[in-house]
């Protein structure tokens, strides 16, 4: 005879992920800056065909004064025009799309390159650790901004290239947190437990370290994303970034560069429009890393 | 000591010929061709073929490399493509004081502005000083240097005409404060943040209850008591920050036209000149795994726990 | 017929000292056998290398030597794919009840991980599980609640309903009752007792605690310091302990209905550092018996006629009535 099913007390489940995430919204003003601030930004993204007073690569004659410079704020653009007679404000919505996309898309890559070389050195150790984490050594003494230019000067630029080699470059960080995770989650008595079962490495890896690596994941993935924008920037500052004539807010204080004694605005609207960007995710990162905390051990 | 130092010399040498290796590879197979470039895009195939020619590129890649890395032994990093008979490192290690300069002064900056704000917010945490500060160093953190340069430049330059716009002349005091204060801002606002948070830390920490319970006044607690501790990984890091300067900062000397090492590697961009973009990485990432190793050489030195 | 046979055993872990690696002896040449349907009940203090032994068994820590067999098959020299389909063989229950099932799986789940393993088909794991629970005495509905939704009890019931589920020839419970109130302790054991009978599965038994083991064992080692110092049936070693170490053990237990209080802490003194050099009797330093030999010599395992075993010099000189007083004193 089998004992009988046992009443104890069985702990009440704790609040759902959503109401606790709300919860601590409401009492927290610069995630709700950070979230306002990035849902505009989407809304401009996704909203720009609307939104926009003028297409962003149209030039207007108009839209230069009669010695050839740009306009002021007025006459039809809101936010005056480019050194080649183009809408400040359109070009700001497009360069919305240009930051975003690839600030995701390259921090996306790097997350997924940066997690599995940290899951896969943690997990195996032994030479396959050492050769992961040497090589993170040495893409890590890479001087970043240099290296991504130089690469991009050579496969010359475009926003393929730009993500790839963002992604190349800013997997590392991820790797060693996710390494070190990993090398204290392999010593819980439930990952034993799943190599005792004979569980393969890759089901082991996928089942039981990776959920426990996601809060990690995504505080790192939004902090990441912040940098990303801002290499994006920098790049195409440069002018080894996104080609032109697409509208990327980086490009665009380039072109202002010429001209900010006779029309500052073409510094301060891009300007602005970065620094806040950045700080949203920011923001949103510091949120998250405070609602999930990573570090905290995984009892509820 | 020695122990030490004979585990972690080898290893910066392994890491720094990783670097070459990497560094080498990706700029020699990914497609680009420099000869195209450099013979213009009216030229025919034969012009192109005898320039690859000229410049090597019609070898294997691996012929290329040992050629490279024996080159490399001998201190050459191979001969301009743009600039004609230009070796490398001499250009390089021409541009470097300029650089080196700036460097300095970034870090100087990133401590002068940084740590005494940091103590500044931790000394009443959650008032209006340390709200301020918060606030700061997040735009700080998020705001893009080389726009931050052109807006100093605008206002202290252009409007108040307090320093040049551009350029590098005597006296170069003069156009060495706003670069390296726009390259030190960031780092500021970073150390800013890291000293506020390990000096409320020390502050919970046993010993300085026990300083304050012996009634000591408070500001001898916090300098005291607290900011050696403090200290001592900030000056690592200023020290890693330092490599990281010193290899050219191409971004603010692009925005203040000083000709430094990052200015040459930008010109050499434009024109393709691969032997240059990879002798300006190289020496980028020489310096920061020797000031790596001298960090970590400076904590052996005074941390006898960390020589193992 | 025994089907874990453990010979030699020794375990070493590297360990970075001040100037050269040095690697500590956690078990230090340990045999023993265990026959289908029979507990070993495996006992010493803390550091004693008991769960290295299960670690060691199991495959997670990889042995520095000596030779484990379970169903006839060498298991120290098995790699890769042979390693984990062997598995299956020998399962393991483990101590923490709150760390020893993922949290982010539900209790079901955790048990269908186990028959993944064992290459069970997707569609029969659900009817595989309920039957699973029913056998540890968990009401089916509970397969889709999350580990914090179940009292430590509980828990364990799942981690045995887990053990079980690839079908093994062996249980290592390694100090799974430990973290359990006394009466919920009682009723899982009964539980391993009923699998027992009902499968015939061997268990190595790993307890800190005595009375646990007398109640569960039906022979019992007892370590000290990596070695087994005392080796009987559970009958023989708890009515006539020869060790002076486990005498000292066996005093420490709580008697019910006794009137004066049990005494704590028989054993004087620490267990010395694990990675002392010690030559002799690893307990002399602690013994009240020790005497010029055993500083010098070290007693090997010897067994008595009834097949008995005890590594002491002095085994057989002091009667085992005087111990109980005699230590205390």
């Amino acid at each position: 005879m089998t004992a009988p099913p046992m009443a104890e007390a069985v702990p009440v489940a704790a609040p759902t992920g959503l109401r606790r995430t709300l919860s601590s919204l409401r009492h927290d003003l610069p995630a709700l800056i950070s979230i306002t601030l990035l849902v505009l930004l989407a809304l401009a993204a996704i909203l720009a065909p609307i939104l926009a007073p003028h297409p962003p690569l149209q030039t207007y004659p108009e839209g230069l004064a009669a010695n050839g410079a740009p306009i002021g704020p007025g006459h039809g653009f809101p936010l005056g025009t480019d050194p080649n007679g183009r809408d400040v404000l359109a070009r700001l919505l497009y360069g919305a799309r240009v930051s975003l996309v690839i600030g995701i898309l390259a921090n996306g890559l790097a997350t997924i390159v940066g997690v599995i070389v940290g899951l896969v050195a943690g997990y195996l150790g032994g030479w396959v650790e050492t050769i992961l984490m040497r090589l993170t050594d040495v893409v890590m003494s890479f001087p970043i901004l240099l290296f991504c230019i130089a690469l991009i000067s050579v496969t010359g630029p475009s926003e393929r290239n730009v993500v790839i080699v963002i992604a190349l470059i800013y997997w590392t960080t991820l790797a060693r947190i996710i390494r070190s995770q990993v090398l204290s989650l392999r010593e819980r008595e439930f990952v034993v437990a799943a190599r005792t079962m004979g569980l393969s490495h890759w089901r082991i890896m996928r089942k039981h370290l990776f959920p426990h690596l996601v809060p990690t994941i995504i505080v790192y993935a939004t902090l990441g994303v912040a940098s990303s924008i801002l290499i994006e920037a920098s790049l195409s500052f440069l002018g080894v970034g996104v080609p032109v004539p697409t509208a990327s807010w980086g490009q665009m204080i380039e072109q202002g560069k010429e001209y900010f004694q006779i029309a500052p605005w073409l510094l301060f609207a891009p300007g602005v429009c970065l620094v806040l960007t950045v700080l949203a995710f920011n923001l949103a990162g510091d949120w998250l890393r405070d609602l999930l905390d990573p570090t905290a051990p995984e009892r509820r | 000591m020695t122990r030490f130092l004979l585990r972690r010399i080898p290893q910066a040498v392994i890491v720094l010929f990783g670097v070459v290796t990497l560094a080498f590879l990706l700029t020699h197979v990914v497609p680009g061709d420099p000869a195209r470039l450099i013979a213009g895009p009216n030229a025919s195939a034969e012009t192109v073929a005898s320039i690859h020619h000229q410049l090597g590129l019609d070898r294997s890649i691996w012929y290329q490399y040992g050629k490279y890395l024996v080159g490399l032994l001998h201190g050459d990093l191979g001969t301009s493509f743009a600039l004609q008979d230009t070796p490398v490192a001499g250009a390089i290690l021409r541009a470097l004081p300029i650089s080196a300069a700036l460097a300095v002064l970034g870090v100087l900056w990133e401590a002068v502005l940084g740590i005494p704000v940091g103590i500044l917010a931790a000394y009443r945490p959650g008032k209006l000083a340390d709200r301020a500060t918060t606030l700061a160093t997040l735009i700080g953190l998020s705001a893009p240097p080389f726009w931050l340069g052109l807006l100093l430049l605008y206002v202290l330059a252009f409007k108040f005409n307090l320093f040049p716009l551009s350029g590098y002349a005597a006296p170069y005091i003069n156009y060495l404060i706003l670069p390296s204060f726009t390259l030190g801002l960031g780092g500021a606002a970073w150390y800013a943040r890291l000293t506020r948070t390990n000096m409320l830390e020390a502050l919970r920490s046993p010993y300085v209850q026990m300083a304050r319970a012996k009634g000591m006044p408070e500001r001898v607690v916090l300098l005291r008591h607290c900011l050696r501790n403090v200290l001592s990984p900030l000056l690592t890091m200023l020290g890693m920050d330092l490599g990281y300067f010193l290899g050219g900062v191409v971004v603010i000397e692009s925005v203040f036209g000083l000709p430094g090492a990052g200015k040459l590697t930008f010109d050499a961009i434009g024109t393709l000149d691969v032997p240059m973009i990879t002798g300006a990485v190289l020496f980028a990432a020489f310096f920061i795994v020797v000031m790596n190793l001298l960090v970590d050489l400076a904590y052996a030195l005074v941390d006898p726990r960390v020589r193992r | 017929m025994s089907v874990v046979t453990v010979q030699d055993l020794t375990v070493r872990y590297p360990r970075r000292g001040a100037f050269r690696k040095v690697e500590l002896t956690a078990v230090d040449a340990v045999s023993f056998a265990i026959e289908a349907g029979r507990t070993l009940g495996l006992a010493g203090e803390s550091g004693s290398g008991k769960s290295s032994v299960a670690r060691a068994l199991m495959r997670v820590h990889d042995p520095a030597s000596g030779s484990v067999q379970v169903a006839g098959r060498e298991v120290t020299t098995l790699r890769g794919g042979a390693l984990r389909t062997f598995r299956a063989h020998m399962q393991m229950v483990f101590q923490d009840p709150y760390d020893s099932l993922n949290p982010r799986l539900t209790a079901g789940e955790n048990v269908g991980e186990a028959l993944t393993a064992a290459g069970v088909p997707r569609p029969d794991q659900v009817s595989r599980t309920r039957e699973l629970f029913e056998r540890v005495g968990l009401p089916a509905a509970f397969t889709g609640r999350y580990p914090h939704q179940l009292s430590g009890g509980q828990r364990q019931r799942v981690s045995i309903a887990r053990a079980l589920a690839v079908g093994p020839q062996v249980l290592v419970c390694d100090e799974a009752v430990s973290a359990l109130d006394v009466s919920v302790r009682a009723q899982i054991l009964n539980l391993l007792k009923d699998l027992q009978e009902a499968d015939g599965l061997a268990y190595l038994f790993i307890s800190h605690d005595m009375s646990t083991l007398r109640f569960i064992a039906d022979d019992v080692a007892i370590m000290y310091q990596g070695r087994i110092v005392e080796l009987g049936t559970s009958a023989e070693v708890f009515a006539r302990p020869k060790h002076p170490y486990t005498r000292a053990l066996l005093a420490a237990i709580p008697e019910p209905g006794a009137g004066r209080r049990h005494r704590r802490g028989v054993v004087r003194g620490e267990a010395p550092p694990v990675d002392a050099v010690l030559t002799g009797c690893a307990f002399a330093p602690r013994c009240p018996l020790a005497t010029e030999i055993c500083r010098v010599e070290r007693p090997a395992l010897v067994a008595d006629a009834a097949g008995h075993r005890t590594a002491c010099h002095h085994a057989d000189a002091v009667p085992a009535e005087a111990t109980a007083e005699g230590s205390a004193a």
